[in-house]
């Protein structure tokens, strides 16, 4: 049956980026807690990094991702 | 920047699927008489040209619902009566135009088969629309082939009840590979 099929393409538009690694959360102010993950393509070996943060001031438990946003 | 990639890979595993008609919504409930805003979707392989449909569903009461979607369900050339029945139920013929680049595909696929040789199985468009689903003036749609049996097909655009069409078996070599599909055109 036909899936889903989710990736992250990288800018040289022939590799797809996985994640390799994160570091573990940090709690900044205001209960706001941080961590980064890295990321590499899988052609032109590239890393990209990103950062995640939740909240939990307000109970979410959705990270607040820039999902476009890579560095 | 990367950017995220999503799409639907068909199980041909070679293409992918893409959106090209849906039904307009209707409202069901269960059995707790919860009530439920529903739709069906029709998607198509841009490889093997394979049809499939899927249903989504939305608590009517809640919009800040998640939309529910069921598993895809390959919609085959010769599917029987019942089957088409249970799949468009009290929704056939509610169905939105097609895309637009869906619709020049299907135009270069019927030139193809004018041009082919090809076995023909003549028949006439019923009085009733239960004979041609979902509704006549639809691209895509199933017609009565046999007493059980309906075929998936192109339907031209102008032909409406009563007419005479010819539902004609073809092959389609698309980028080397061959395709097998039914298409109804006016005699």
């Amino acid at each position: 049956m036909p899936k889903i099929i989710t990736y992250v393409e990288c800018d040289c538009e022939k590799g797809r980026l996985k994640k390799f690694s994160e570091t573990a959360f940090e709690v900044e102010q205001n209960r706001i807690f941080k961590s980064d993950e890295f990321w590499q393509c899988d052609h032109c070996k590239e890393i990209f990094h990103r950062e995640i943060s939740i909240d939990t001031r307000y109970n979410l438990n959705r990270p607040d991702i820039d999902s476009d946003y890579f560095e | 920047m990367p950017k995220i990639i999503n799409y639907v890979e068909c199980d041909c595993e070679k293409g992918k699927l893409t959106e090209f008609a849906e039904t307009s919504i209707y409202t069901s409930s269960d059995s707790k008489g919860n009530r439920f805003n529903e739709c069906s979707e029709f998607w198509q392989c841009d490889k093997c040209l394979s049809i499939f449909q899927r249903d989504k569903s939305k608590n009517a009461l809640d919009d800040t619902s998640k939309t529910v979607y069921q598993e895809f369900i390959k919609l085959t050339f010769s599917t029987t009566k019942e089957e088409i029945i249970d799949i468009t139920g009290q929704i056939f013929g509610c169905f939105l135009p097609m895309h637009e680049d869906l619709i020049i595909t299907l135009r270069k696929i019927k030139e193809a088969t004018l041009r082919k040789d090809h076995t023909d199985l003549s028949f006439s468009v019923g009085t009733s629309l239960s004979d041609i689903f979902p509704a006549a003036n639809s691209n895509i749609g199933a017609v009565k082939i046999s007493k059980f049996n309906f075929a998936w097909c192109l339907i031209d655009s102008d032909i409406k009840e009563g007419d005479s069409i010819i539902i004609s078996y073809n092959t389609v070599s698309i980028f080397g590979e061959e395709y097998e599909y039914y298409i109804a055109i006016k005699r």
